[in-house]
């Protein structure tokens, strides 16, 4: 589902920030990514959602090698990879019914069509009723199950998250953990970065080291 | 798939016209503002080459005519004057009416003629030159043609005041397009750097847009219509508002200038010209929608 071979990323100054970084992830995997800050695990997943290409070496994503993925192809790749972030990033002057609509609208899905998936995704994170709030009026949890909601709406095969509870408390952090391992056991791949150990220890999942910019183990 | 692309791009202008609302009046005012600037222009222009065609027509040469001239040798000379191609048409004044022509011109002083016995006056023709030939050179040219023919007295045509006309003609013409051009040039400067600032309050959106696999196209129709639209609008505006000067100036102040503008009509302008003004605000819009991105959706 996801292969690195020999991928090496560097900024254009600095030392490199992934430094020859080879790894499969196979379809249905849960594999979270650990490492201080600075190890590379943000670069990594930019690397998957296609933010950014490698300096060197190939990342394949179902199959597509993506350094040889002409420009105009690539929004129809991003379609497969659902991606959360540690800030949501949900655009507050939109409803949660318009935020939550993004990736399908991209499609040119009908309106009806639309808002049938969006209200059978919100009541699958447990917001079914806040449809018509904004993203500020909810808390820091409800917002990120609602950034999760968005990243799943379209059903992509799989789903990074970047540091997805670093901004909440440790009930919350559960919450959204067990979310994600539901998204998991629908049959999406899934990459997570944390530098929560307890979160690592607790759930028993493949774990991917990464320090400066190498995988450790 | 297309009728829903149709519906999304209209709904997504909609709920950014209602998102942004600041924003978007802040386009279209700086649409409005950087149009009226040469729309004003303009309608100086149009009213000043108005009042130059008008004084053009005051370009003719005065043939006066030999006194012994019979009638038909009168005919023939006319003839001739019309047969050169520069010429537009003639008119005859007679010894009669030229008489009257001065005495109107000196009414309420009528004991300067009083005393004539003779009509001193000669016959003359006035010639009129086509709009094209109304050239210092030209009308030097014509007049030599006929100071040359028989029964001609004297030629005389204001020499002088015919080059300095034709240079300020030149000027209002020349000067007219630089500064059309320079303007215009500002306006889709300013339009695109305030489209540009649109794009940059909503790179957020952009970016969430680009994440979730959103086409350049997706991105840009709605950009691209909303900045049409408010192209429009700000053209509009700027009409609008000049119309409103034009109206305030016809009713308030156009009865005191009325002597200095010489009673010419200030007219505003005609429908095509606000047509093509709105067209160009369009064209504007989506140009600068089209610009404005650069970097910004770079995927």
């Amino acid at each position: 589902m996801i292969r690195l071979s020999h991928v090496y990323k560097n900024y254009g100054m600095g030392p490199d920030a992934l430094s020859d970084v080879s790894l499969h992830v196979e379809k249905g995997e849960f594999v979270f990514v650990t490492g201080p800050s600075g190890a590379g695990k943000t670069t990594l997943l930019r690397l998957l959602f296609l933010a950014e290409r490698p300096t060197k070496g190939q990342v394949f994503i179902n199959g597509v090698d993506v350094g040889s993925l002409p420009r105009r192809k690539i929004p129809y790749l991003r379609r497969a990879v659902g991606v959360v972030f540690q800030d949501f990033k949900l655009l507050p002057s939109l409803t949660v019914l318009d935020n939550v609509s993004f990736p399908l609208e991209v499609m040119g899905m009908g309106r009806r069509e639309i808002i049938r998936r969006v209200r059978r995704v919100l009541k699958f994170v447990g917001l079914e009723d806040r449809e018509r709030a904004y993203p500020l009026e909810l808390s820091g949890g409800e917002q990120q199950r609602i950034a999760i909601a968005r990243s799943v709406v379209n059903e992509p095969p799989i789903l990074l998250a970047d540091e997805p509870t670093g901004n909440l408390d440790s009930e919350l952090t559960l919450d959204i953990i067990r979310l994600m391992e539901y998204i998991h056991g629908r049959g999406a791949t899934v990459l997570m970065t944390t530098h929560n150990k307890d979160i690592v220890e607790r759930f028993h999942k493949r774990v991917l080291s990464l320090k400066g910019g190498r995988i450790v183990s | 798939m297309f009728t829903a692309r149709i519906a999304h791009i209209i709904r997504k202008v909609l709920r950014n016209f209602g998102a942004y609302p600041m924003v978007h009046c802040l386009a279209v005012m700086t649409i409005g503002i950087s149009l009226f600037i040469p729309s004003a222009y303009l309608f100086i222009y149009f009213n000043l080459t108005g009042l130059l065609t008008k004084f053009g027509e005051e370009v003719h040469i005065s043939v006066y005519l030999s006194d012994f001239l019979s009638d038909e040798a009168t005919d023939t000379l006319e003839e001739k004057i019309l047969a050169i191609k520069e010429v537009d048409r003639v008119e005859y004044i007679t010894k009669e009416e030229a008489l009257v022509y001065l005495s109107e011109s000196f009414s309420g002083q009528a004991d300067v003629l009083e005393g004539l016995e003779d009509n001193p006056l000669p016959a003359s023709v006035e010639v009129m030159l086509k709009e094209e030939y109304r050239t210092p050179d030209d009308v030097s040219l014509v007049a030599s043609k006929i100071e040359r023919m028989n029964g001609v007295e004297d030629v005389v045509y204001a020499q002088e005041w015919l080059a300095r006309f034709h240079e300020a003609v030149k000027i209002v013409r020349i000067g007219g397009i630089a500064v059309a051009i320079v303007l215009s040039l500002a306006a889709v400067a300013i339009v695109s750097n305030t489209i540009r600032l649109i794009v940059y309050a909503r790179k957020d959106e952009i970016e969430i847009m680009r994440l979730v696999g959103a086409t350049r196209m997706f991105i840009t129709a709605p950009l691209v219509v909303e900045g049409m639209i408010q192209g429009a609008l700000g053209a509009g505006l700027a009409v609008g508002a000049l119309w409103g000067l034009y109206r305030l100036f016809m009713e308030h102040y156009y009865s005191e200038f009325g002597l200095f503008f010489g009673a010419v009509d200030i007219t505003f302008f005609p429908h095509i010209v606000i047509l093509y003004i709105v067209l160009g605000g369009i064209l504007l819009g989506m140009l600068g929608g089209l610009f404005s991105f650069g970097k910004s959706i770079r995927v």
